[in-house]
């Protein structure tokens, strides 16, 4: 406890230096604030890239979702490599756009496109709207979770969740607020590795608790039938839902604002090429690594059932704790005396995976609200020094509320802001996939109109909005469970986008006009 | 370079795209998407063929189809992104 306590206060001390160093470097404009002056090199643009898309719900999750569901789950991280492909086919194109003509956000670029169309810039800010704030609020709770799992002892666990909130909450806005994207890209590549670094020493560590890799594949082969088949153990992950995630889902996360922001930010098209190569190498053999460890949780502390429903084994307690039991159990066991500070860097690396996507979301946040609807509705004439301190202070201020609503909803269970925001993160990337076909429309094909992009968009946030929980109908059950939902969404949205299209072309696109009659038509000569 | 051998290239660089694109959708199909169907196990079965080589059937396709996936990813990096790059 007090080598993990030790760890993390140094830790975040770091930060806050990196905080300063990041202040030190800046200038007072926006493009430095939000894009780092478009200078990130390539440990910069990989790390802060895979630790944005890298939540705590990634690394506690998605192995809790192997230990529930078994093997059908891995297929997850098979939607890797492509969308290490879409960072640099999108990235690249978009960089280039950014970089010619100053644009700071994903509806700079759409809107300006589409005439500068008011309507489109606020569905798009929409989009990200929509992904960025569950998010937000869900990393803070994240912290909280942590500092209680990790330093909670009897009676004081509701104490440590406000104390873990408000300290993670407290020092991600402070180095957000003081060093802009370049603080948050540099505390990304500290964080990125060692979230990276943790996952594969709690494989190994797995692994070799289990008899080395034969021993782990004689225990996980012995696994129940269902556990080793799809749809998996509760019956969610038929094939055509995997293939649709795995086409769309990656892409999805790509132009979410924090993501997009990350591609303007880069210093050349070469950083992001080679970004690009790292990410399709590192982050699904990363996923597939924390995963293999939810497998191995699943054969050494098999589910029981409780109440005639499947739950986690009693030690484990939920099936998100698998992930730290087994750090607990094993890495001292691999390491020896070493493994307890190797045990508390990776603690820091779980804590550190809430940090890294809570502050880009937070800065992209700020830059969305200042640029998208500050700039262009409220006060037009804006300096861009006050554009600056206004994104500063969104920062603060949406931190606070979502730091409020947190530890009031941690205090009340019954408080129900806090659950419809949760409801809202599982179709976050769905809300963010409906980017995509306006994005692909600006970066390639260039045939849509601006009524044709807009009522898309909007067509595809509504269908999403139905299969919330929100919305509850037998139908929307139906095909969420074979289908990824953003993928539903965005059919919708294209075949709005298209007929919106033909019925209001963007101009100079549209019919060709009729011939005139004869009457105005010039004599024929002699 | 004369503007034939430019247009050349460019269609070699193409085709060669299309190609990788074609095979990771094909990757994707097989990987996580309907190809499942030829190696899951038969549940209705009493004794599913759930392992195969000593480790489990899906685990195995799961590593095959990402390294699959990877290598084309590498193929790429090497090829049509490199070129694509040279080319401005």
């Amino acid at each position: 406890m007090t080598v993990q306590l030790v760890t993390l206060v140094t830790y975040l001390v770091v930060l806050v230096g990196i905080g300063v160093a990041g202040f030190r470097r800046s200038k007072l404009t926006e493009e430095d604030y939000y894009l780092a002056g478009r200078s990130q090199g390539l440990a910069a643009t990989a790390l802060t890239i895979m630790a944005t898309m890298f939540s705590a719900a990634a690394i506690l999750g998605l192995p809790g979702a192997a230990y529930k569901d078994g093997v059908a789950f891995l297929f997850f991280a098979l939607n890797l490599p492509l969308t290490g492909c879409v960072v640099y086919v999108l990235g690249s194109k978009i960089r280039k756009l950014g970089a010619e003509r100053g644009y700071v956000t994903p509806a700079d670029l759409v809107a300006d496109h589409y005439g500068g169309s008011h309507f489109v810039r606020l569905m798009v800010a929409l989009c990200g709207f929509l992904f960025v704030v569950p998010y937000i609020v869900m990393q803070i709770k994240g912290g909280g979770y942590l500092a209680k799992t990790v330093f909670a002892t009897d009676g004081n666990a509701e104490d440590i969740f406000d104390t873990g909130a408000m300290l993670m909450t407290a020092v991600t806005v402070g180095y957000v607020l003081l060093g802009g994207m370049r603080s948050v890209a540099w505390s990304d590549v500290i964080q990125g590795t060692l979230m990276i670094l943790g996952i594969f020493v709690t494989c190994v560590a797995t692994v070799s608790a289990m008899g080395g890799i034969s021993g782990y594949l004689e225990k996980v082969s012995a696994l129940p039938a269902e556990a080793l088949s799809v749809p998996g153990v509760s019956n969610s992950y038929p094939p055509f839902k995997l293939m649709t995630l795995a086409l769309f889902a990656g892409a999805a996360s790509l132009v979410q604002p924090g993501q997009w922001i990350r591609f303007y930010a880069a210093r050349s098209r070469a950083t992001l090429r080679r970004s690009a190569l790292v990410f399709s190498l590192v982050l699904p053999l990363a996923l597939m690594a924390s995963m293999l460890v939810g497998l191995g949780g699943r054969a050494l502390y098999p589910p029981q059932v409780v109440d005639g429903e499947l739950a986690a084994h009693a030690a484990i307690g939920s099936n998100d704790r698998v992930v730290l039991q087994l750090m607990e159990d094993h890495i001292p066991e691999l390491l020896g005396g070493f493994g307890v500070v190797v045990l508390s860097l990776i603690t820091v690396g779980v804590v550190a995976a809430t940090m890294s996507t809570a502050d880009s979301n937070l800065h992209a946040l700020a830059a969305v609200i200042t640029r998208d609807v500050y700039d262009r509705f409220v006060r037009p004439q804006a300096s861009e020094r006050e554009r600056a301190w206004v994104g500063r202070a969104v920062i603060v201020v949406v931190a606070l509320l979502a730091l409020w609503l947190v530890r009031h909803g941690n205090a009340d269970p019954d408080f129900k802001p806090v659950k419809m925001i949760a409801d809202l993160m599982f179709v976050a990337m769905a809300f963010s996939a409906q980017l995509l076909p306006a994005t692909v429309d600006v970066l390639w094909l260039k045939r849509g109109s601006a009524a044709g992009a807009a009522w898309g968009m909007a067509a595809g946030l509504a269908t999403v909005f139905c299969f919330t929980p929100f919305v509850a109908w037998d139908g929307g059950r139906d095909i969420s469970r074979n289908l990824d939902v953003g993928f539903v969404g965005m059919v919708i949205n294209v075949a709005v986008f298209v007929a919106v299209t033909r019925l209001r072309p963007a101009p100079g696109r549209g019919p060709a006009p009729p011939p005139a009659p004869p009457s105005s038509r010039q004599p024929p000569q002699g | 370079m004369p503007e034939n051998a430019t247009c050349c290239r460019m269609r070699g660089m193409t085709r060669r795209g299309l190609i990788l694109t074609a095979a990771m959708v094909v990757a994707i199909a097989m990987g996580p998407g309907v190809g499942l169907y030829l190696v899951n196990p038969d549940l209705d079965d009493p004794e599913p063929a759930v392992a195969a080589l000593g480790a489990p059937v899906l685990l195995l396709w799961a590593l095959g189809w990402l390294a699959v996936q990877l290598t084309i990813v590498v193929i790429a990096y090497r090829t049509v992104w490199t070129d694509e790059e040279s080319d401005g």
